[in-house]
């Protein structure tokens, strides 16, 4: 996926690259497709006759506006499919679904079917030759459902079977019924996620509305032949993005084609234990050094820390209790924790809040031991996060790596230790870039700490020529950035000349 | 050099999006081609027949259970065959719906057929099997091209009707 990240990242940059923001994009095209169906909404008319009738309205008589809505309807209804795709394959193909995330990714998978099933009524509604294929062909799909007695697709087959009232409950699926669903489907798809982003960067929210205005301009939507329950349509133009599964009905059959989208769905919904995450011990309170300063519930991606009443007797009002359903151990509290402060030396290094895989004493110790294997005049100790492929390109070049859960467990005053311990002349950070986080956030509390906006803040006595960032997102080499770093890096002598 | 790129992302993802919201066309039917559907709901025969109940078994039952007929609900499953020309169309038998075979039969099937004057023959058999066919149509058709055939069963006057 590193290779598909690079050049949007070289054309928007880090921040707002449209890769990194794909489940806000698709809400932002949601708004998009609300507000143009509102238009639209106001002339349909929900009658056999006149659901076409209004539509050509629109399309034609009203080109200017309404025709531009219904195009900016159907273009931003087909991009949200695009992002979904993108969205779910990026999660996975980046491992973001597993452990104890797998209630983000599983409550995605009805959303997939509600847009899907939004997409699908809103053809349904137009009522072209289109209309009329998808009606027959979703009718013989849910006639395969056996709750039905009767067939519901005879009742696209003659005029005579058709009816007004259809198309009101047609209108009230795809305009109230789904969409209420959606939104309660969203909510709980977030609602694990601490600061959840469902609004895109402005810039990019711009450019989309502008692309697909200037697409609706340029090749509006329009219709195809009214329905005609005497005729069959011999060809169609057909949106790939809903209706690609509807050739299947016909090659194969109604069952055979409710099979694999059931069976891909439940592979997909199963997918976050195939296999299981290897066990991640979830972070640990040590009562004894919590102040109750709220840091680490702030900083929680999680929102796996809860501050209650102090149990302890100790002066402090609240505590930091951790669930351990929704810990994902990626030690950001670790990072945000004032205690985690590597200074100490008459009493062990043990923060207020730990993670007991990898706690704050080790990477002290891996400091220590990997910073004693280089030398030189620019000698650089690299942090990277677990399971990057950086580390193997750092050392290549000659920089000690330590390797952490997540950028945003290294406390700054552990670069303060490096750097006025002299175990290193430069620290750097070579993380994921800030939505591509594999824990989210870690990235954005890393850069804020250092930029000291945000608690615990780098020391003012530390130069910051001394720390440099390289998140990963695919701009240039990591190898590349580091040597560049040390470029910079001003020789010891002069450094010692400035202390 | 930035803004060219994203000028190039937008116009890739418009592209994208314009193309495959219309395109490749899809093909249902090939020239000269047609659909013929069969579809209908219907009630088979009652496997027992109603029967009279005596005045001894009726006071035998509760008296808001005193129906003076005795019906098994149970119904025969129907028999459908659909020929056009030599060409077997549909042939299947359809169980009566609901958990007591007391409900109709449904059955549904589209076809596509080659247009052009065809020898039509559908018949159904509701009575149980090995009792031949209680309804049959045969009717010589001209069918066009492109055209959507619908053959239903109408219940009220017990024949096929072809709309």
């Amino acid at each position: 996926m590193g290779w598909m990240l690079r050049p949007f990242a070289a054309a928007f940059g880090r921040i707002e690259s449209p890769l990194n923001h794909l489940g806000a994009l698709t809400i932002f095209f949601c708004w998009i497709v609300l507000i143009s169906g509102i238009w639209l909404l106001i002339f349909f008319r929900t009658s056999v006759a006149g659901a076409f009738q209004s539509v050509e309205y629109l399309t034609h008589e009203q080109w200017y506006l309404g025709g531009v809505m219904r195009s900016l309807h159907r273009y931003a209804s087909d991009a949200a499919i695009v992002t979904i795709l993108v969205h779910v394959v990026k999660e996975f193909s980046f491992d973001t679904y597993r452990g104890r995330r797998w209630f983000t990714w599983i409550t995605g998978m009805p959303l997939v079917w509600m847009v899907f099933a939004l997409g699908i009524t809103g053809y349904w509604l137009v009522w072209d030759e289109l209309a009329q294929y998808v009606a027959i062909t979703s009718a013989e799909l849910l006639d395969r459902i056996p709750i039905f007695t009767d067939s519901m697709a005879a009742n696209f087959l003659t005029d005579r079977a058709l009816s007004d009232r259809f198309f009101t409950l047609m209108a009230f699926l795809h305009l109230i019924g789904l969409p209420i669903f959606l939104v309660f489907g969203i909510w709980l798809h977030v609602f694990r996620l601490s600061r959840a982003s469902i609004n895109p960067p402005r810039r990019l929210m711009a450019g989309t509305l502008l692309a697909l205005l200037v697409l609706s301009a340029v090749f509006p939507a329009v219709s195809q032949d009214q329905a005609d329950m005497g005729r069959a349509a011999q060809s169609l133009d057909f949106d790939w993005f809903y209706l690609h599964a509807y050739p299947l009905v016909q090659i194969w059959s109604p069952g055979m084609v409710w099979m694999l989208l059931v069976g891909i769905s439940g592979l997909l919904v199963i997918a976050p234990w195939l296999p299981p995450e290897p066990g991640k011990q979830p972070a640990e309170v040590n009562l004894d050094y919590c102040n109750g300063c709220r840091r680490c519930a702030d900083d929680c991606p999680y929102f796996a820390i809860q501050m209650v009443p102090r149990s302890d007797g100790l002066k402090y009002a609240v505590e930091a209790r951790v669930d351990a359903d929704l810990c994902v151990s990626c030690g950001i509290c670790v990072g945000a924790c004032p205690t985690a402060s590597p200074f100490r030396s008459r009493s062990a290094l043990v923060p207020g809040i730990d993670l007991p895989q990898l706690p704050a004493a080790t990477i002290r110790k891996r400091i220590e031991t990997e910073a004693s294997k280089i030398d030189g005049d620019k000698r650089v100790l690299a942090f990277t996060c677990r399971g990057s492929s950086a580390a193997r390109e750092l050392q290549a070049a000659g920089a000690a790596c330590v390797e952490v859960e997540c950028m945003g467990q290294v406390p700054p005053s552990f670069m303060d230790y490096c750097l006025s311990r002299q175990f290193a002349d430069g620290v750097f950070l070579a993380g994921c870039a800030d939505e591509g986080c594999h824990y989210r956030l870690g990235a954005e509390w890393t850069q804020q700490r250092i930029e000291r906006r945000r608690d615990p803040r780098l020391r003012k006595r530390i130069d910051e020529r001394g720390i440099a960032v390289a998140w990963r997102d695919g701009s240039a080499p990591v190898a590349e950035q580091l040597q560049r770093f040390r470029d910079r890096l001003p020789p010891r002598a002069k450094r010692e000349e400035a202390a | 050099m930035r803004i060219v790129g994203q000028i190039l992302a937008y116009a890739a993802f418009a592209a994208v999006l314009g193309a495959l919201s219309v395109w490749p066309q899809y093909r249902l039917l090939a020239d000269g081609q047609a659909i013929v559907s069969l579809t209908f709901s219907h009630a088979g025969q009652r496997i027992e027949p109603c029967r009279r109940r005596s005045q001894a078994e009726l006071d035998a039952l509760p008296p808001n259970m005193r129906r003076p007929d005795d019906c098994p609900r149970a119904r025969h499953a129907i028999e459908v065959q659909m020929r056009l020309d030599d060409e077997l169309l549909y042939s299947g038998t359809q169980a009566p719906s609901g958990l007591w075979q007391d409900g109709k039969a449904t059955v549904y099937t589209r076809t596509t057929v080659n247009a052009g004057e065809r020898q039509l023959f559908v018949a159904m058999n509701d009575s149980g099997p090995d009792s031949g066919f209680d309804y049959v149509l045969r009717r010589e058709l001209n069918i066009e091209p492109g055209r959507n055939v619908v053959i239903t069963f109408d219940d009220l006057r017990a024949e096929f009707i072809i709309e």
